[in-house]
């Protein structure tokens, strides 16, 4: 890559011939099912603040103890509800280990 | 996707720091050095991150402005912003390629770029916060709010409230009506949209945000989210005329949950497939960006809606210092906007972002966490690898040294994280700093649970294959030594035991050693399992309780595996090693299914599961076992067996002729049979009063392949019988032999042969005992004693009635069991089989019929032909038919029936088979007054109330008989009137007909026969046909079955039946005496 200024100009901006208009003709705009990529299936955590907890203690002054307890405790609701949602869209990953 | 490949590095703390912002700012500007650009192409997907940092901050300052400055100040300062913000796109483009324009070109476009004509579909477009949809398609006029809202009902969306919103601007002059929800309002409905790809009437961008959704659940649902701290500008609080605004230093701050490790491969997947309506209310113009923003908006949505009833602290009433920020910040988890002092809200911001910068940045190559098994000492090795741009798997100690900077910096963290969610790693003892040795326990801890943990945070666990199925243990029984085939089911053997969980082999010392382990880990058909320690008990228990058993014969060895001598294990006892039971166990496996090749001599095509009957016997054969074929009536018994004895005829393997024993109302059927199926063979029926001498039954034999007897005759004539050596003895409806008792069973014992097979479609009528008295015969002495068996066998059977699981336990090696209720066999079966079976007359029968006959001849002999003559005749074939069918059919003498007609001792044999099976069966007569003694003979018999269905009963009696039978469940039967009941009704419970009698007209019977046989019938219907051959009975069969005209039953063609003589009287209606089936069964069963 150059790294001048002066020739970086090509790229499609806000300038003329790029604007919704041109752009929402097009084919693209409306999309393509084909590209859409697969949708994966969810599989729920044992452990909800697992993720929270691998940062080390929160860096809320005064109140580590007391944001980690909140954090883990929403943690559980989100991944609680998360559940919900997955099962309601079946997406839930029922795949027995064995 | 960048890579940092180069020699030139950075500081990847520098890589993070304003430092760096400043080095991307002075290169936009044109200042940068040359040393100053290498070290940005050394990390050009940090140098992106920042430009399109930079980028936003622009377009934000652009927006700001415009809200808040007027007049020529605010064209000179839009000037200036806007030249940055070329200036920042151009460097980004030269970095990151131009933006594919709004996400412009490929569906819907033809190839010579004019638009095509299309549909409207459902669009749904994203803004912070909202989800907007519409309806518009490429080449198709938009549609108004209304179609839209139909659109969104269609597609489940009915639940969401939407409301009107700006309309969306399309090409040319083109708006479309635009309805709107928040986005926290519909992500049930969002959820389940991913899937819509490609469905009729939905574009799109609706499947797409349907995915992004899907993702941010995904995220969610493995806590892949961390809290952030925003600060609120103006618009963001709804207002931009400063009504509200914070006073003073305070600021206006918002809780928002960010998504964290986010897989960047997802992310560029998701963005690539962007559809422009998607972002049609965003000047973005970044795929990536717009695509981020919109799953971060889903996550906090998804996190903030569930923190919404959280027992949280109050906040504290007038923050001031940094503790109340904080506390104010966890006082609204729930993502509603608060003020604290602005410095106090910004440092927390900067050191939240901080703290989470780990899993926030796009998450490409995570640690691998990996368990390898245990070396001989037990101990697991885990260790901690890195992957290298190459791909390349490397220690973490090594990547932290020889990785480049800004892998350093990611390995660093990711490290640390990893060693606070697993702190074993951090043990001392250790090699180096990421590996450490694990015990069982441990390890099946991480495989099972802890691994799922660390997954979710992020890594890739690699561990070994493992099942959490409980491995089911069975005592193993090893042949040390072979044994002879030919004697091996008595020579003796050593053994030895052992306890076989699934494929393992495990002494009585290694379950020692194992149930000593804190967690008994065995390695099974290629994973790890965890044994039960109580089933590790129970298995030292039973090894202990068999350590004094180490000889065994191959008898012993066949009763242990069949688990006839019981077993404390829940798998049973398996067999290995040599010898002549492991080599019949291992046949019979290797058996399984197999089908044996019908012989050439046979007409006919045998079924699948006949041809596998054939495989199975032709392995008893081998063997030289006995064994049981135990197929449903009606799935072809005998011509299997023909098959088989022919086949063991043409492959040589038949060293005599082979005998079958049968009910007498079956011989006949099986010589028509062999006729049929095995024409070439020869055979010979011994069987009624013209047979001959016993004694001559060896010379017999010697001159035919098969030689089909009676029970009755075969006990008659053992001491022929006996000096016979056959090469099969088959006893056909074996349950004739049940009663072990019984003197039929001990006499046809004294028969010799290679191989004894029992036919029977059920071999446990009244009990186990039963079954133990077939096979006992088939193999004397293999089975152990009578009680045992029972005993044993009745713990597999237990709670099951019909005895099924004991048949299923031995089948396959001495029984070989189908049945009609199996699916496979359902389907190769036909709707319908028609069995024609041969009854034999009695004694007092022959006599009555004879005499009746007599008084015909005498009392016709001086008349002349005419009506009278002719009445005669007929009255007295109705006299005869009747005697075929029971003396008491036509003198009622108020005797018992028993013992009195062949045809009625068939019907008992049939009726028992069908109550055996818990079926249900109809009997057809042309005689009401009969068919109402028949009726209240079989109640006696049977304990089943039996009815019977006749013309002198009322329309009501009768329906409700109807309705009784169908609603019946298990075994059953109804008598009918061939004349009432052949007709109209609806008898689909009875999978069994019986024609007791015949009638002249075939179809009078076909319609009694489709009373069950008929729509509604779920199961095959067997149809019996009883006849008394060399009988008047059989010449009405004849008739029926086209053979014959009944003008014809008499010979000249020409004549009229009152036109006969007396010779041609007998002649017709006389007993054929070759044909004549005589019942000379005497003590049968």
């Amino acid at each position: 890559m150059n790294g001048e200024k002066g020739q970086a100009r090509g790229r499609k901006g806000r300038g003329k011939g790029s604007g919704p208009d041109s752009a929402r003709t097009s084919g693209d705009f409306w999309g393509d099912p084909e590209k859409l990529p697969p949708v994966s299936e969810v599989a729920i955590s044992p452990d909800a603040s697992a993720v929270i907890r691998s940062l080390g203690r929160p860096p809320v002054s005064g109140h580590e103890a007391a944001s980690e307890y909140y954090f883990r405790l929403a943690c559980d609701r989100a991944v609680n509800l998360a559940a919900v949602l997955a099962t309601a869209g079946d997406l839930l990953d029922d795949q027995d280990p064995d | 996707m960048v890579t940092t490949t180069s020699t030139a590095t950075l500081d990847p703390n520098l890589a993070l720091s304003e430092d760096f912002a400043e080095l991307v700012r002075r290169h936009v500007d044109g200042r940068a050095t040359a040393d100053e650009l290498e070290l940005l192409k050394a990390n050009e997907q940090v140098w992106a991150r920042v430009l399109y940092r930079l980028l936003d901050d622009v377009a934000e300052s652009i927006d700001d402005v415009r809200a808040t400055i007027r007049g020529h100040q605010r064209a000179v300062i839009m000037a200036d912003l806007e030249a940055d913000y070329r200036a920042v796109d151009g460097v980004l483009a030269e970095l990151v390629g131009p933006p594919r324009a709004p996400l412009g070109g490929g569906r819907g476009a033809s190839d010579d770029g004019a638009p095509e004509a299309g549909v409207a579909e459902l669009q749904l477009s994203w803004i912070p916060g909202r989800v907007i949809a519409w309806a518009a398609g490429h080449g198709a006029p938009p549609e108004g709010a209304e179609a839209v809202r139909a659109r969104l009902d269609d597609c489940g969306g009915s639940t969401v409230e939407w409301a009107p919103y700006r309309p969306v601007k399309l090409g040319g002059r083109n708006r479309a009506d635009t309805v709107s929800a928040p986005v926290e309002s519909c992500l049930g409905w969002l959820v389940a949209l991913g899937d819509t790809a490609g469905e009729e009437g939905i574009g799109p961008s609706v499947a797409w945000l349907g995915m992004v959704a899907a993702l941010a659940v995904r995220l969610t649902a493995q806590g892949r989210f961390v809290p952030q701290l925003k600060k609120l500008r103006r618009r963001d609080l709804g207002n931009d005329n400063g009504d509200g605004a914070p006073r003073g230093d305070a600021g206006s701050f918002a809780v928002r949950w960010a998504p964290a490790l986010v897989e960047a491969e997802t992310l560029a997947s998701l963005a690539d497939s962007l559809p422009g309506a998607a972002a049609a209310f965003e000047n973005q113009r970044d795929r990536i960006a717009f695509t981020q923003a919109a799953l971060a908006d889903l996550v906090d949505s998804i996190v903030s809606q569930a923190v919404e009833r959280l027992d949280v602290p109050a906040p504290p009433p007038e923050p001031s210092t940094r503790a109340d920020a904080a506390e104010a910040m966890l006082a609204h988890l729930d993502g509603e906007p608060f003020e604290i002092p602005s410095r106090h809200g910004s440092e927390l911001a900067r050191r939240l972002d901080q703290w989470s910068r780990p899993v926030t940045s796009p998450h490409d190559r995570g640690l691998v966490v990996q368990l390898d098994p245990p070396d001989e000492s037990g101990a697991w090795h885990l260790s901690v690898l890195s992957i290298s741009s190459a791909g390349e798997l490397q220690p973490v100690e090594s990547a932290l040294v020889n990785a480049s900077p800004a892998r350093r910096h990611s390995v660093r963290h990711q490290l640390a994280r990893l060693e606070r969610l697993y702190p074993e790693l951090l043990r001392l003892g250790g090699r180096r700093r990421g590996e450490v040795l694990l015990g069982q326990d441990e390890a099946w801890t991480l495989m099972t649970e802890k691994g799922l943990v660390l997954t979710a945070g992020g890594y890739d666990v690699r561990v070994p294959a493992l099942s959490r199925r409980r491995p089911r243990p069975s005592l193993r029984l090893t042949a040390l030594e072979a044994q002879d085939s030919k004697v091996g089911a008595t020579q003796l053997a050593d053994v030895r035991w052992s306890v076989a969980f699934d494929d393992v082999d495990l002494t009585a010392d290694e379950i020692r050693r194992l149930a000593s382990q804190a967690r008994p880990l065995v390695k099974s058909r290629g994973q790890w399992v965890e044994i039960e320690r109580a089933d590790l008990v129970e298995a030292a228990e039973a090894l202990a309780e068999r350590a004094d058993q180490t000889r065994l014969t191959g008898a012993d060895m066949l009763r242990h595996t069949l688990g006839l001598e019981g077993s404390p294990l829940a798998g049973g006892v398996t067999i290995a090693g040599d010898g002549w039971a492991a080599d019949l166990i291992r046949s019979a496996q290797k058996l399984d299914g197999a089908a044996g090749a019908q012989p050439d001599g046979f007409c006919g095509a045998l079924r699948s599961y006949q041809a596998e009957a054939l495989g199975w016997l032709g392995f008893l054969e081998d063997a030289g076992l006995g064994g049981c074929l135990a197929l449903d009536m009606g799935l072809g018994k005998t011509p299997t067996m023909l098959a088989h004895v022919d086949k063991a005829i043409a492959d040589g393997v038949a060293e005599g002729p082979s005998l079958v024993i049968a009910p007498p109302a079956v011989v006949g059927n099986w010589a028509s049979e062999a006729r049929r199926f095995v024409p070439d063979l020869e055979i010979a029926v011994h069987h009624g009063p013209s047979r001959i001498d016993k004694a001559d039954v060896p010379g017999l034999a010697a001159g035919v392949h098969l030689v089909i007897t009676s029970y009755g005759t075969a006990m008659r004539d053992i001491e022929g019988f006996e000096r016979v050596d056959w090469s099969k003895v088959v006893l056909d409806e074996a349950q004739a032999i049940k009663n072990p008792a019984g003197e039929t069973g001990q006499q046809l014992r004294r028969l010799t042969a290679r191989s004894r097979v029992a036919l029977t479609g059920t071999p446990i009528e009244n009990g186990l005992g039963d079954l133990w008295t077939i096979m006992d015969f088939c193999n004397p002495g293999l089975l152990g004693g009578r009680a045992p068996f029972v005993a044993e066998m009745s713990k597999v059977s237990e709670g099951d009635s019909s005895g099924e699981g004991v048949l299923a336990a031995l089948n396959g090696i001495l029984v070989f069991r189908r049945t009609k209720a199996e699916p496979q066999i359902a389907a190769e079966l036909p709707d319908r089989i028609d069995e024609l079976d041969h009854c034999t007359m009695t004694a007092e029968q022959i006599g009555l019929y004879q005499a009746v006959l007599d008084r015909l001849v005498a009392d016709t002999a001086d008349q002349e032909s005419g009506p009278k003559k002719k009445g005669a005749v007929l009255a007295a074939i109705t006299a005869l038919k009747q005697i075929c069918n029971h003396p008491v059919n036509y003198i009622e003498d108020g005797e018992p029936l028993d013992g009195r007609s062949g045809k009625l001792a068939r019907l008992n044999e049939i009726l028992e088979v069908v109550f055996a099976s818990d079926e249900r069966a109809l009997i057809f007569t042309h005689f009401a007054t009969w068919g109402e003694r028949l009726a209240e003979y079989l109640t006696e018999l049977t304990g089943e109330p039996v009815d019977c269905y006749h013309g002198g009963l009322a329309r009501r009696t009768r329906d409700e008989m109807v309705a009784r039978f169908q609603r019946g469940r298990g075994p059953g039967a109804l008598v009918l009137s061939i004349k009432a009941g052949g007709t109209g009704l609806n008898l689909t419970a009875a999978s069994h007909v019986v024609l007791y009698d015949r009638w002249w007209n075939p179809a009078v019977e076909d319609q009694a026969r489709d009373r069950a046989w008929r729509i509604g019938q779920k199961n095959t219907v067997v149809c019996h046909r009883l006849v008394c051959p060399g009988t008047v009975d059989e010449r009405v069969e004849e008739i029926v079955a086209g053979k014959r005209r009944i003008a014809d039953l008499v010979l000249p063609k020409s004549s009229s039946i009152g036109d006969l003589d007396s010779d041609q009287l007998r002649a017709a209606l006389g007993i054929d005496p070759d044909l004549l089936l005589v019942d000379d069964e005497n003590g049968a069963g």
